[in-house]
């Protein structure tokens, strides 16, 4: 977000002036980069077509950067020009299956008449606006796990900070070995990977499970849930915590109000936790909380890294291009579709690693894997099981 | 052919001291989970043995999803019993047509009801409901909903419409003042020219049951087979595999049913040996079909040519940790099958031979669903977690039996209630000339 706010009439001098040191900033062509803002303002405004706006830059785009990766790149086209009939706009060229649901949710909700249904509000928000189904803003992490020393600071600063039970590990630290002969014991810090096609989401029966638009954190209402699960069975991750008794956790300090939804802070008993991005953080009226998270202010070796994935001045960003020190980067589980928006930097868990004993936070910190009243869990089950 | 068939009604006129004693029995063990269901409310969902898959190490659905799916299985199977019997007006099978109408219904009750008890917030399950606009386009618990409700809705039309016509056919004054008053409501403004368009109306609306179990019947299927998170779940035959488990445990309760009525109530002439021999052709086959479905879902994970993660799920039913639930499901189908095809004609003279095999293969079916719900859970894939484990709790165990009495008094009580088919004797029987 911008410091100082634009000016109203894109015809003035000011506006340009503003527009210029925005554009400025980024290195690229001042003269066409002010002209794609104003023409997108008047896109917006209604003064002049999508399809217009495309012509008009096309080609100046693709001289500049190459590519014509914008978020309106033209849609795919019949031979003879004419825009294919029923392609949505959605955002990159690819068609994203959440976009894909919100455009049906959309068009569903327009032909039952039924605008005002409470739980339409956040689903069609995507649709409206700039016709882009993509937040501008899209909160993620870096998380270098080669750098992690399983200290478990992050899990023990997470629960503190969301007043989660001792069980319910939003941010999880797994240890694993892989099969091959090394003893080299290898970390993956796992919170929620707030994926843009969450499968959560599509699975939620009552729309509790949702994605704020204004930066793609993935969120859940707690006085929507039932705590049916199927968000839990459908994410590939693990991430997901449901309270299976009135949490006994510490006190969340702060306002679990997030735009009117509650959603912030621990879940509430019979409902479904799962890490939130700091969600309360992110609201805050203390702009030096904003941008944060509990688990990277804690983490000594800076192994965290939350930002906006789309700017690239982030503090993700800047550490994927600066610091990875060579190490390859990768997204969890990618095959299964969810585009996460945590980029690891480290070595992949291969699908045989297999996990290791060792602390969980028991000594140091109050956590704990068993859920409360269960059996002991033991290391090794895998191997056993063979 | 001798259309007596008077005994249809004894179920109704009869009130034994073993039938009370049976009500008592199923009504202490209502009461008995009511006192779990109370116990879960009041401690929530942490009296389960349910925890989250992932660093919890648990499987978060247990035997309360299994048993929904059995129930939702064995409603779809019965609705299919009963289209199939009314489309093609199978007179014989009317008796099987009404049994078929009352499972229906109560299998898809005990299954929305099972499905209620396992939310964390059971308080909240109308959420579902008003959210439905939105969800339906995509999330397939709310199709679920979706589908269970237009089998309640579709299989209470059906009952209510047969029933007019079945107790337009008798003399309301010869039964149980409470019989006859339904008899009475239910027949209300009915002229006899509205008998050719009830019969016709029946037999439609047995085809659109019939479709709809053969198409939505699937949807439960569905809930977990498009879930690519979970290996073993996901996959194009869930849907086959779902309604495989269907039909043979809706006809498996007919059969019981049909067995413990003829034998309790003498019913020889209303319930004769062929109804049982078409019921015992009809298990053979989808026991048949079952098995195929089964391990054609399975097997192909045990190749090596096969992915990891559904390897190690096919792997542990096959002959790992679920191998002894496994084969003995297995068995359990098998087993009656073989038994119905070598000696069919003597194990079901009386209908009570089919009534037991129909116990051991429902309950098959049973296990089958629970480890089919539970396992993928248990083995999850991708990160480097730990096996799960997962052993219910009593509370789980007393919930879940509870929910299967509790639907065997429902259906009890409705045949005090109801009649159990037509007459096709006295009034009636000059229409049965065209048969
Ligand atoms: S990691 Fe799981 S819970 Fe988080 S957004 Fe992705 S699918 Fe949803
Ligand atoms: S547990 Fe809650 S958030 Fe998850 S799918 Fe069910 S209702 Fe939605």
């Amino acid at each position: 977000m911008s410091a100082s706010d634009p000016p109203d009439d894109i015809d003035s001098e000011a506006w340009e002036a503003w527009a210029t040191e925005v554009v400025d900033g980024t290195g690229f062509d001042v003269e066409l980069g002010v002209g794609l803002a104003r023409d997108a303002q008047r896109v917006a405004r209604g003064e002049m077509t999508e399809a217009e706006y495309q012509d008009k830059y096309h080609e100046a785009v693709l001289d500049e950067f190459g590519v014509d990766d914008r978020p309106t790149a033209p849609e795919p086209q019949k031979a003879d020009g004419s825009p294919l009939p029923g392609v949505p706009g959605t955002g990159n060229g690819k068609r994203s299956r959440r976009s894909m649901l919100k455009t049906a949710g959309a068009i569903g909700l327009g032909t039952l008449g039924l605008s005002a249904a409470q739980q339409s509000t956040r689903t069609v928000a995507a649709q409206s606006g700039d016709g882009d189904s993509e937040p501008d803003v899209q909160m993620g992490m870096a998380i270098n796990t080669d750098r992690c020393i399983a200290c478990l600071q992050c899990m023990d600063a997470c629960n503190e900070e969301n007043g989660n039970p001792a069980e319910s590990l939003w941010m999880a630290v797994l240890r694993y070995q892989e099969d091959d002969y090394t003893d080299n014991e290898e970390f993956l810090t796992r919170p929620c990977q707030h994926c843009s096609d969450a499968p959560c989401e599509t699975a939620c029966p009552t729309n509790a499970r949702y994605t704020r638009e204004e930066d793609g954190i993935v969120l859940t209402d707690y006085d929507q849930c039932t705590g049916c699960r199927y968000c839990e069975v459908s994410c590939p991750y693990g991430v997901n915590y449901m309270e299976w008794a009135e949490p006994g956790g510490g006190d969340f300090e702060a306002d679990r109000d997030v735009d009117g939804v509650t959603a912030a802070g621990s879940a509430p008993q019979g409902t479904m936790g799962k890490c939130t991005f700091c969600a309360h953080r992110q609201v805050s009226d203390d702009e030096s909380l904003q941008g944060t998270t509990a688990c990277e202010d804690v983490c000594p070796v800076d192994a965290i890294h939350f930002g906006d994935m789309n700017d690239e001045e982030s503090a993700p960003r800047q550490h994927l291009a600066n610091d990875t020190g060579g190490q390859p980067t990768y997204r969890l589980l990618e095959d299964k579709g969810t585009d996460p928006n945590i980029v690891y930097v480290g070595n992949e868990p291969s699908r045989t690693a297999t996990q290791t004993d060792g602390p969980t936070g028991e000594n140091e910190f109050d956590l704990v894997r068993e859920r409360h009243g269960r059996r002991e869990i033991e290391i090794g089950s895998h191997e056993d099981d063979d | 052919m001798s259309t007596t068939n008077n005994t249809i009604l004894t179920p109704l006129k009869t009130l034994s001291v073993k039938f009370l004693a049976l009500v008592v029995v199923l009504g202490i063990a209502a009461l008995v989970m009511l006192e779990a269901i109370v116990h879960q409310l009041q401690h929530g969902l942490a009296v389960t043995d349910l925890a989250s898959w992932g660093t919890q190490e648990g499987v978060t659905w247990g035997i309360y999803i299994g048993t929904f799916e059995w129930f939702a299985g064995m409603a779809v199977g019965a609705l299919a019993a009963v289209g199939y019997i009314r489309y093609n007006e199978l007179t014989r099978y009317d008796i099987i047509a009404r049994i078929g109408e009352l499972w229906a219904l109560i299998a898809g009750l005990s299954a929305a009801y099972l499905i209620v008890i396992d939310l964390g917030r059971p308080d909240r399950v109308l959420n579902i409901l008003t959210a439905w606009f939105v969800t339906v386009q995509y999330s397939p618990l709310a199709w679920d909903v979706t589908f269970v409700t237009a089998l309640l809705v579709m299989t209470s039309t059906m009952l209510i419409l047969s029933l007019r016509r079945d107790f337009s056919e008798m003399n309301l004054n010869k039964l149980p003042v409470y019989t006859a008053l339904i008899g009475e409501l239910l027949t209300l403004g009915f002229r006899p020219e509205e008998r050719e368009k009830l019969d016709s109306m029946l037999r439609w609306l047995g085809l659109a049951l019939l479709i709809l179990a053969f198409t939505g019947g699937m949807v439960p299927g569905w809930l977990l087979g498009v879930v690519g998170a979970q290996a073993g779940w996901y996959g194009g035959i869930a849907g086959i595999a779902f309604l495989s488990a269907g039909l043979l445990s809706g006809v498996a309760v007919l059969a019981i049913t049909a067995g413990v009525l003829r034998y309790l109530y003498g019913m020889e002439e209303a319930l004769p040996e062929e109804v049982f021999v078409g019921l015992g052709k009809a298990l053979t086959l989808f026991g048949f079909v079952y098995l195929v479905v089964q391990f054609n879902n399975l097997l192909p994970s045990i190749f090596p040519m096969a992915p990891l993660a559904e390897s190690q799920v096919g792997e542990a039913m096959l002959y790992g940790h679920f191998a002894t639930d496994f084969w003995l499901a297995m068995a359990a189908v098998a087993i009656p099958m073989l038994i119905l095809v070598l000696f069919r004609e003597r194990m079901l003279a009386g209908g009570v031979g089919l009534a037991v095999v129909s116990v051991v293969m429902l309950w098959g079916v049973w296990v089958k669903s629970q480890l089919t719900v539970i396992e993928p859970l248990m083995y999850s894939s991708g990160l480097p977690y730990e096996v799960g484990t997962y052993v219910p709790t009593l509370v789980e165990w007393v919930i879940t039996i509870g929910a299967i009495l509790v639907a065997i008094l429902l259906f009890s009580i409705a045949t005090k209630l109801v009649p159990m088919g037509r007459l096709l004797d006295d009034t009636a029987s000059t229409e049965e000339v065209r048969n």
